[in-house]
Parts: C-alpha cells; structure tokens; sequence
C-alpha cells in the first residue's frame, strides 16, 4: 500500500471508522489511539488483496481486534458514563444553535439511544455498532467477530430488546 | 418512543465524528516515517475523489502585504513544471494575477495567481491518469516568515510540515467542496529557499459570481479549526486563534465567467458523486491474476501449487499479549495469522509482488499444538 492508497482509505472510511472508535474507546485520547492504529495497522498490511475486497469490513475487522488487545491490556479502564457524554458532545450540535421543539426532541432521543449502546456489553454493543453506525452485514459481522451468523443476529436482536427496555424505562422516568 | 428500533438505531448511531485534520495528519505522518519514503524534489499527488474531508477558508488574511518582486511569476513556476501550455495561460490576458501575501503560523504564503482553461494539463499523475479537461490552476508561495529557507528535496526537513491547498466556493461548505472532493491535485518543488505550489482542481469559474477563495493550512488535510465556515451567510473566514497557518484568500475572478446554470448542474453533479459509494480500487490484469491464484490456494493444496522458501521458516511463540513477531518486523495477533485456532492449518496471511504470480511472496502462519506459530514465506512454483 502506498501513501496515497492510505490517504483514499482515509478520505472514504476516516468517519466511519473514527465514530466507531469514539464509541468503544474509553475517552478520546483512546479513540485517537484506536484509530491510528487501525490505519498503521492497515498500512503495514501493504500488498494484502483482501484489504481491497471490501476494505470497509477489513478496516473494521483490524479496529476490533485493535480493540479487543488494548481493552485485555487496559482492563482497568472501566466505561463509565462520561464516555458516552464525551462522545456526544464531540458529536452534537454546536450551542447555541436555534432548533424547533420536534428537533430538540429527536436530538435528545438520538442522544439516549446513543448513551443506552454506549452502556451495552461489549459482546451486544460492538455487533450493533458494525450493523447499524457500519452498516456492515451480518456475514461480515459474523467475520470479523469469528462468530456464526446466526449468533450474530441474536445478539443484536437481543441488544434491540435490553435497549427498548432501557429507553422506555427512561421515559417513563420522565 | 419509537417502535421501529432499527430505524431509531440507525438515525442515532449514523457516524457523525470526524476525525480532525492533525489526526489524519499524524497518521499519515506516522505511514511515511516507517516506509522511508524516498524523497522527491518535484511530484505530482492527486487527491482520490472519491472521497472528501473538507475545508474552510476565511476572507483576508491577518496580514495582506504586496508581494515582492523575488518571486517566481506563475508563468515561470507552470514553467519549472515543465508545463508549457500552463506557462502561455498564465502569460495570456486570462489569467488572474495576484501577489497578494498573508502570514500566519510562522509562514508567509503569497498567492501569486491563477488561470482557468481546458486541456492544459500536460503532466500527469505518477499512476498515469486521464487529463482532465476544464480545469483551474492556482499558484502559491510558501515560506518561512522568519527569512530561514524552505527545505528542499535533498533535505531530511522536507515535506515534514505539510500545507494543505484548496479553491473554496463562498457558499458551499469547504468540507465538501475543495480540493478533495473536486478532483484535485498540485505539484510543487522548492526554489531559493521558497515552496511553490501549483494546484488545480475542476474548473469552478461558473461560481465566480459568488465568489472563490484560495486557503492555505497546516496539513495534508482541510483542517476544520483552521476556518470558519457560516452557513447562513455562505461566508469562510479564518479562525485568529488558530496556531497553525491559515492564510485565505479572495480570488478576484472576473465575475463576467459566472453561469448560474452551470453551476447548478455542476452542483447537481458532485452530489451525486458524493453519495456514490466509494469507488473500488481497480485492479489490473496482473493482480487479478494474483487474486485468482491466491483465493485458489487452500491449506490442503498450497504445497501442490507453491514451494516455501526453507531460510524464512520461523517458530513464533506468542508474547503475553496474545503477538507473536515474524519476518522482518512482522507483528501481529495469532488470533489474527490463525483466526481458526486450529493446528496444523495453514493460514495465508500477507501477500506481495511487483510482476504478479510470478514473483509473488506469500505468508503462511501454521498453528502449532504446542502454541507457537511457524510462520514461513512461500512462492508459486515455477
């Protein structure tokens, strides 16, 4: 791979791939880290073909298992609730910006939803993460995990279930 | 609450963070440290279209001063190119001269002037690539304000501070808008002490009645802290806290080039490549080739269709964390050599060539029972 093949991943994949580090790092001096990595992982990676049969899941497949190093180096680190606060805040809405009560709702339900996977295990949080920020398929999930499809599927079916419970909890609270 | 959790799942989850400018930076930094790139005095780099960060840019500059004569006219840098069709243009009646400079993060950069016109490419990418044919070129100066010299090809120093320069569109976000997302590239080469760049992207003249601004940032990348960008007022202007260098320029393109018409088909046109999905890098015939073979490859038969090379064979045995070291500064995870886990398969890892099969070096990681891994580097046989 050279520079300039490195510099296309980036332009095509840096959001994505940046986002998903945001929500699995511990804060976003990790989320850097991650995503640095997985680049100069991808990079070292030169010549591998495969990179480039669908570079997307191939990135993605280098971030977990990036991911899943550092968490066993870095057990410490416990996600606690800032982090999903912390990535939101790197992703909302600048103040101060003027929104309609319908927007505000939807910004805040955004923001729930986002805070309720941010607490999910890892084991639901990262499948609903590659199907839904990803957009990714269950067979490339399912490769990148090393997991059968159909445990797959019934880890974010089960995700889906925890989260509505969770988020209709909260607004009952409410 | 919603019912629909995927649609409320996808909706909150969309990726929305991007990374900033100096991050992308750095890893581009970091890539080029471990390959040693070799050097170039001159190069040409086009940037992917397919893809785009973004840019900002701001109206004028902290400090606007006249340009010194001591520069190289833009003629002369198309010139030093070896582009000689872009010299004429910028010596034509067309041709849009500035000389205007402004400083900041440590550097003064003068935009010197710029030039709009078809099939004036006569240098193409180093991948050889199709000239486009209505483009805009823009020449900048770019030195160290404090009268040191610019480092040039032959220096350890150079390409070590990376600028990042872009035409923006007042009106259109410089996310999107620039030099990335508009088929951009530039060449530069370093003069008495002095950088040059030469860039040129689509031609956006039909916008001339909006308006077209020239920035200037610190980075490989449009760097968002660098400019603001308002959209209610379309307006870019440069962030003063910034501590990089953020020089924006307006261009004074002759308003008379504007077509409104054009514009909005132009517009029309880069969403719909913006929302096309990211274009597969092609492959010639001769990595095809190399796919073929490698995707025909199994454990079962790689000793039927490849030799391995006996003085690469290594026995790995992984570190605490799981890593095992191979080849010349190879490291990686067995989970990720051996993602099977299971011993005695032989797992094709990385692969690399210059002429296709027949010079094509596989790696080839085999889980041991004790643990370790032999890792060993095969070739097809002949």
């Amino acid at each position: 791979m050279n520079q300039k093949e490195l510099e296309s991943y980036i332009y095509a994949y840096g959001k994505d791939l940046y986002s998903f580090c945001c929500s699995v790092a511990y804060d976003r001096q990790e989320a850097d880290d991650l995503y640095q990595d997985t680049f100069l992982k991808l990079y070292e990676m030169g010549e591998n073909l495969e990179i480039k049969k669908n570079p997307k899941s191939f990135l993605m497949s280098i971030s977990v298992n990036l991911y899943r190093n550092a968490k066993r180096k870095f057990s410490i680190h416990k996600r606690i609730m800032g982090t999903a606060m912390s990535i939101e805040e790197a992703a909302d809405i600048p103040s101060g910006e003027k929104m309609t009560e319908d927007e505000v709702m939807e910004k805040e339900e955004c923001r729930m939803v986002r805070s309720a996977v941010g607490k999910l295990p890892d084991k639901y949080r990262i499948p609903v993460l590659l199907f839904y920020m990803e957009e990714l398929s269950i067979s490339d999930i399912s490769s990148i995990l090393k997991l059968p499809e159909g445990t797959v599927k019934s880890r974010i079916h089960r995700a889906k279930k925890i989260l509505k419970q969770k988020l209709e909890d909260q607004a009952y609270e409410k | 609450m919603k019912n629909n959790m995927d649609q409320l799942l996808t909706k909150a989850l969309a990726p929305t963070i991007a990374p900033g400018g100096k991050l992308n930076d750095q890893v581009l930094r970091k890539a080029k440290e471990a390959e040693r790139m070799a050097k170039r005095k001159k190069h040409y780099r086009r940037f992917p279209a397919a893809a785009v960060l973004a840019a900002c840019i701001l109206v004028l500059g902290s400090i606007t001063a006249v340009a010194a004569y001591r520069y190289l006219s833009p003629a002369q840098a198309a010139e030093e190119t070896g582009n000689d069709l872009l010299k004429e243009a910028f010596l034509s009646e067309d041709a849009v001269l500035v000389n205007e400079s402004q400083e900041s993060g440590g550097y003064r950069v003068t935009l010197l002037g710029s030039v709009a016109g078809k099939n004036l490419n006569r240098f193409l990418p180093e991948d050889g690539g199709i000239s486009e044919d209505d483009r805009i070129y823009t020449v900048v100066a770019i030195e160290k304000a404090d009268g040191t010299p610019m480092p040039d090809g032959s220096s350890d120093e150079y390409m070590k501070e990376a600028f990042y320069v872009s035409h923006y569109i007042r009106g259109l976000d410089p996310v999107w808008y620039g030099m990335m997302g508009l088929g951009g590239g530039y060449t530069e080469f370093v003069k008495d002490g002095i950088l040059y760049r030469l860039i040129d992207m689509d031609n956006i003249e039909m916008f001339a009645d909006k308006g077209i601004y020239v920035g200037v940032n610190t980075g490989s990348f449009y760097d968002t802290d660098a400019y603001r960008f308002d959209e209610s007022t379309g307006e870019i202007t440069r962030n003063e806290s910034y501590q990089g260098v953020n020089a924006l320029f307006v261009l004074p393109v002759d308003k008379s080039k504007a077509d409104p018409a054009a514009a909005q088909a132009f517009l029309k046109e880069c969403e719909q490549s913006f929302n096309e999905p990211s274009e597969p890098i092609e492959m010639d015939e001769r990595q095809m080739e190399v796919e073929e073979f490698i995707n025909m490859l199994t454990s079962d038969n790689l000793e039927e269709y490849c030799e391995m090379d006996e003085s690469t064979r290594q026995v790995c045995t992984p570190d605490g964390d799981g890593y095992i070291s191979f080849g010349n500064g190879g490291h990686a995870p067995v989970d990720f050599v051996c993602p099977d886990r299971k011993a005695g398969v032989r797992n094709i890892g990385s692969y690399s060539c210059s002429d296709g099969v027949v010079d094509l070096n596989i790696e080839v990681f085999t889980l041991n029972e004790d643990g370790t891994v032999t890792y060993a580097m095969y070739h097809p046989k002949q």
